[in-house]
């Protein structure tokens, strides 16, 4: 399960209703250009106040991806 | 139906050598406060002439694209400057727009490695920079920002982000754009907006520590080690100020020969008597004195700032009168001068002669209308002062202070039409353009007036500009001025005037004197059509009003300095 916040997040970008809405793969969305992706990913960083590396940046596929870095960048946070 | 949102705000292109990331949320501030134009990247904007502004934000290592440079590229990266700064020079001459140019350039330094000389990085941005200036001397409209003085401040490294380089060609983390748009923020409005004019100042705990009437001249905080050296440093920052043209004046609850006794005798004071310009120390609300030195002095409350170390008296004065900047101090007096200097309201781009002389200037109107208000007889009175006004045609030297009263003087401006230095040159070579210098035995108090007659067509005769700086009214120096320009249309031989109104929030003076000359409203299709004027004509402008008088009007008063 991703978390409300993130959620909350992905749809200022993406209005449409889905179930599933965690596997949903980025490269499968109409409209969904790198530009829209950065995007998203700098609101993502803004809210829960981390810095995701460019590798970590480029390879996200989907939003369960994206929750899986926040809490791995979360962590590496709590420990510094 | 149009977007009612974009109709007033004024056009802001933005350009850079880099990817600004224009979708981010970063940007919002000026996207609420302009219509934000991002070009695409890497390119300029086209020559428009509604355009407001323009800024370019350039990143050098954009241009020379490489991180180190060695002894050996130097000279190939100096002429890839050259020949950026040469487009650039083609372009700002060519058109007419405010160009703010923001560059910067973050370059990987090991310290170790020029320990014994300056790195060619570090030459290359030098030269760029300097040559800049070189472009923005003969620009009037070009303004120059060095965007690593201000970066530093943040920290480097959170204001770059290669990271963000790689992904999205963007040199700046979001942090940094963030103080880019702080930075064309605070540019662009001190390019239009007029700075603040007066700088109001609570005595006791602020001028110094203590308070004067318990602790006596002496023992009050000045001067010494501690809080007292902070209270003087903020005097020195307040001295600076009134230096640069900046009036001071006092607002205090004390007892005034206290005050004015710490100001004559005490030895600590940086700021004496002769730097304030006016003061009120009584009893009275602070927001009721505030409000009397601006109808004394002719000055709009929007260019007040106030300083008082107590809440209340800052709550009081916000809550009054909302156009006075009030101050938030630092809880630490220690940073008060830090705090001052940083200050953007009384920014100036440029400090005319004019500047130099204005608490001097503006303690003679006090002087000039103390004397006015005793004597019996006004016309006698102006009579015995002695007042030359005298006509001066625009010329290089000085034109920096007739585009000065263009942007700064409100209350006394009809038209309201705010040229800009080119435009006003191109103006002087079709028209008439004259300014009025004026003297009195209070002194010379510079050039004060600025008039722009227009002969459209060589036969109508329009005051498209009639502007008078405030601290002259009361003297009649205007109705001299418009006898002027009457006679110059009887030798045009006109016998009707248009004058160019525009109706502002401030510009009543200027509206009860047009009143006074009993004009004609003209009916704007009845202009169109009697004077053929085309609507898209550039004489013709949709707020302005056109009024008319007739030559062999008498001008009361006009005669008293002939």
């Amino acid at each position: 399960m991703i978390d409300n916040k993130l959620e909350k997040i992905f749809r200022k970008f993406y209005k449409k209703k889905i179930d599933s809405i965690g596997n949903l793969n980025f490269n499968n969305i109409k409209n969904w250009d790198s530009l829209k992706h950065i995007n998203f990913m700098f609101e993502v960083e803004k809210n829960y106040s981390i810095k995701i590396n460019i590798n970590e940046f480029s390879n996200i596929k989907s939003l369960n991806e994206v929750d899986k870095i926040i809490k791995k960048n979360l962590k590496r946070k709590s420990k510094t | 139906m149009p977007n009612l949102s974009k109709i007033n705000k004024k056009k802001l292109y933005l350009s850079s050598t880099s990817y600004l990331l224009p979708q981010i949320d970063e940007w919002n501030k000026l996207k609420k406060n302009f219509q934000l134009n991002f070009m695409e990247f890497n390119q300029f904007k086209i020559n428009e002439k509604e355009s407001f502004s323009e800024i370019i934000v350039i990143f050098l290592e954009d241009i020379i694209d490489e991180y180190i440079i060695t002894k050996k590229k130097f000279d190939n990266n100096k002429q890839k400057l050259r020949s950026f700064l040469k487009i650039l020079n083609t372009k700002f001459t060519k058109e007419n727009t405010n160009h703010v140019v923001c560059h910067s350039y973050y370059n990987f330094k090991n310290y170790v490695n020029y320990s014994k000389e300056k790195s060619f990085n570090l030459l290359l941005q030098e030269y760029f920079d300097e040559e800049l200036y070189k472009i923005s001397k003969k620009n009037k409209n070009l303004y120059i920002i060095n965007l690593n003085h201000i970066f530093c401040h943040y920290g480097l490294n959170k204001v770059f982000d290669l990271r963000n380089f790689y992904l999205a060609r963007c040199r700046l983390s979001q942090y940094g754009i963030k103080i880019v748009q702080e930075v064309i923020m605070n540019m662009v409005e001190r390019i239009s907006k007029s700075s603040k004019k007066l700088l109001l100042l609570d005595c006791d705990n602020t001028l110094w520590g203590g308070v004067v009437s318990e602790d006596g001249l002496e023992k009050i905080q000045l001067g010494q080690d501690g809080i007292g050296k902070a209270h003087q440093d903020f005097q020195k920052s307040i001295k600076f100020l009134k230096d640069k043209g900046i009036l001071i004046g006092l607002v205090s609850k004390n007892i005034k020969s206290d005050v004015l006794e710490v100001l004559k005798k005490n030895k600590n004071m940086i700021i004496k008597e002769k730097d304030i310009t006016t003061y009120k120390i009584n009893w009275e609300t602070k927001s009721s004195n505030i409000q009397e030195i601006s109808n004394e002095l002719m000055l709009g409350l929007d260019s007040f700032v106030f300083w008082d170390d107590n809440p209340v008296e800052r709550q009081n004065v916000r809550k009054v009168l909302k156009d006075v900047d009030v101050i938030e101090p630092d809880e630490d007096v220690s940073n008060w001068a830090k705090q001052l200097m940083e200050y953007q309201g009384f920014t100036k781009i440029k400090t005319t002669k004019e500047d130099l002389k204005k608490t001097e200037q503006y303690k003679k109107r006090n002087s000039f209308l103390e004397n006015k208000k005793v004597h019996k007889s006004e016309i006698d009175y102006l009579k015995s002062i002695k007042i030359k006004p005298k006509i001066v045609k625009l010329d290089k030297f000085n034109i920096d202070r007739a585009i000065q009263i263009i942007q700064k003087t409100n209350q006394f401006n009809l038209s309201n039409l705010k040229y800009s230095f080119k435009d006003l040159k191109e103006i002087d070579k079709k028209e008439k353009v004259f300014m009025v210098h004026l003297k009195d035995i209070y002194g010379d108090h510079g050039l004060i007036s600025l008039v722009i007659i227009k002969s459209l067509y060589k036969k109508i005769f329009i005051v498209d500009t009639f502007i008078l700086s405030c601290r002259i009214l009361g003297r009649y120096a205007e109705n001299w001025i418009m006898k002027k320009i009457i006679n110059l249309a009887k030798k045009n031989k006109n016998e009707e005037i248009l004058i160019k109104f525009s109706k502002t929030k401030k510009n009543v003076p200027g509206e009860n004197f047009l009143k006074s000359l009993k004009p004609k409203k003209l009916d704007k299709k009845f202009i169109l059509k009697k004077y053929q004027i085309k609507s898209n004509d550039k004489n013709y402008d949709n707020n302005i009003d056109f009024y008319s008088i007739k030559t062999n009007q008498i001008i009361k008063n006009s005669n008293l300095y002939d």
